[in-house]
């Protein structure tokens, strides 16, 4: 009945050098939109190309060997560089991994926050200025006016990263690629920035592609889940169905690898080495 | 721990003053330059062309022999030094600021563009860079002012042509170490074009490098303007230049060490101005430095 907002279909994606590895192999999943996907993987599984996919940004050394990113009906692969520009930012935003970096340290957060709102909306500075004041104070910045006098260098962590979901937010896009938003904070703000992301979405219906190494992000924030192994889908389905019965021996050691204060006498869990032994085997066996 | 901070704290302080105490004595030592260099007819004791053979190498004051109306002295002619500094600092200040506003709009433009860009552009220019600074600099502006004839243009020009690439491979540089950074990909991820980023995002981030390049660029423009003046290749003579002052004072420095001396000091002290004046903006305009 209603079409998915993000339909990835076959994407294959090799690496640019002389060994042509694969590093997509073969990926499709759905989004609807006002959902939040959880890309789940070891580091090199391709989570986070999945996501550069997504905004166009695969870096030079990798290619798209086949498939489709479609995007509200569109394949993006396939759009002129004019037309994705003007997806990507209004429709598609991103939330990027470091919040230290990802600001221009020599711009106030107020020039940088309403660019998108006076060059893609049209707003007037004062007007743009207002709004990012508000967009700010969906965050939970209590004091937007300083904030947005202030340089990134002047803000915590956690600060920078609020300011970088409200720029997320501010053009209202239908979808947001989250990539590792927490990974770079503290426990304790990174909580809050995860209970964040989830009122802002649900607020707006946005869908959100999470990609995290994180289950327990996953089971906090997620409504789907979808778990990468060498760049392949291990198990993909509802957050609930997969953690309540994992059909792939990797999705259940892994389930089983996280720590739990329930049953502390378990102690740490590493995957057996016969779910590696299976999974090797399974990624040769496809190429 | 506290007295560790406080200290940690007391010592942040003391190196900020020095900074700000560099930036002020320079930025005021230029002001002064060019207020000089304005004023010059009515601040001038004497005609810098007037010459005046029967007061021929005076001292200056203090000296024995010295005549308390001309400071400084006067050369073999019995021209005033003092006035002839004044007068050359005209010369000096004008090079300085046009071929450096030449330079660094062509020479950034160059290297934003190389630096962002990439692929044939940036080997285009890079190769060009590689080219041009195989000469020698300054007998390629001495080649240069010869052939399109003495005059400020000429040695304004000759800088320009000469210094571009100094600006060209720094800012390409450190383009290339901003385009790296994430908050570029985060610019990107919202949809600028990449005219946008390069010069909204890009060219505020390359600006501390291109302040402290700009002034040492100008001093160089005075150097360079120095050496042309020095073997008789700049203005016409009747316009005194710090430079055809030295070449002067080179010829007569047994019998009057002060005709070389003076031009030389005024020379080398503006050179340490503009060197001191690009660090200390440096480090002022860089908000993450001036906390």
């Amino acid at each position: 009945m209603n079409a998915p907002l993000l339909a990835i279909d076959g994407l294959h994606v090799v690496s640019e050098n002389r060994s042509h590895a694969p590093i997509l192999r073969e990926v499709s999943l759905t989004l609807r939109a006002g959902q939040v996907m959880g890309l789940v993987g070891e580091s090199g599984a391709g989570k986070t190309t999945i996501g550069k996919a997504v905004l166009g940004m695969l870096p030079r050394t990798l290619r798209i060997a086949r498939g489709e990113v479609r995007f509200a009906g569109r394949n993006l692969l396939a759009l002129p560089a004019g037309e994705l520009r003007h997806i990507i930012g209004n429709e598609i935003a991103l939330i990027p991994q470091d919040p230290q970096t990802s600001l221009n340290p020599l711009r106030r957060i107020g020039s940088q926050l309403t660019d998108g709102l006076r060059l893609r909306r049209g707003l007037t500075r004062k007007a743009a200025l207002d709004r990012a004041a508000d967009l700010l104070a969906d965050v939970h910045i209590n004091d937007p006016q300083r904030v947005l006098r202030a340089f990134p260098h002047e803000l915590s962590g956690g600060m920078r990263q609020r300011v970088l979901i409200a720029s997320a937010f501010a053009l209202e896009p239908r979808l947001i690629v989250a990539d590792e938003p927490t990974t770079a904070l503290d426990v304790t703000v990174q909580k809050q920035i995860l209970r964040l992301i989830r009122r802002m979405q649900e607020a707006h219906g946005t869908a959100v592609l999470f990609v995290t190494h994180d289950l327990g992000v996953v089971a906090q924030v997620c409504d789907q889940v979808t778990l990468l192994l060498g760049g392949r889908i291990v198990e993909s389905g509802a957050v609930s169905s997969v953690f309540a019965s994992p059909s792939h021996p990797y999705t259940r050691a892994l389930i089983e690898a996280v720590p739990r204060y329930d049953r502390p006498q378990a102690g740490l869990r590493p995957v057996p080495p016969d779910v590696l032994e299976l999974v090797r085997r399974e990624l040769e066996t496809t190429e | 721990m506290v007295e560790m901070a406080q200290r940690h704290a007391g010592h942040l302080d003391r190196t900020q003053s020095r900074l700000e105490l560099r930036l002020v004595l320079a930025a005021g030592f230029i002001l002064f330059l060019v207020v000089i260099a304005i004023a010059a007819p009515w601040i001038a004791p004497h005609d810098p062309l007037d010459q005046d053979l029967f007061a021929g190498l005076l001292p200056p004051v203090n000296f024995q022999g010295s005549n308390p109306a001309y400071l400084l002295g006067t050369d073999d002619l019995g021209r005033d030094l003092l006035s002839r500094i004044i007068y050359g600092t005209r010369t000096a200040l004008t090079v300085a600021a046009v071929a450096t506003a030449i330079v660094t709009i062509v020479g950034s433009l160059l290297g934003l563009l190389a630096g962002w860009y990439g692929g044939w552009p940036d080997r285009i220019i890079s190769r060009l860079v590689d080219i041009w600074m195989a000469f020698p600099p300054v007998l390629l502006s001495i080649l240069l002012v010869a052939v399109m004839g003495a005059g400020l243009q000429s040695v304004i020009a000759a800088i320009a042509i000469v210094d571009w690439t100094r600006f060209t491979r720094v800012v390409r540089a450190e383009t290339q170490a901003q385009a790296r950074l994430d908050y570029v990909v985060a610019a990107r991820a919202l949809g600028f074009s990449r005219a946008h980023i390069l010069f909204r995002e890009i060219l505020v981030n390359v600006g501390p490098v291109l302040i402290g390049l700009i002034s040492l660029e100008m001093g160089v423009a005075v150097i360079v303007e120095a050496i042309l003046s020095f073997v008789g290749l700049s203005v016409s003579s009747d316009m005194p230049t710090w430079g055809g002052m030295i070449a002067q004072g080179r010829q007569i420095v047994h019998t009057g060490w002060w005709v070389l001396a003076a031009p030389l000091l005024a020379l080398f002290i503006t050179v340490l101005a503009f060197n001191q004046l690009g660090e200390g903006l440096r480090r002022a305009v860089d908000p993450v430095m001036r906390r």
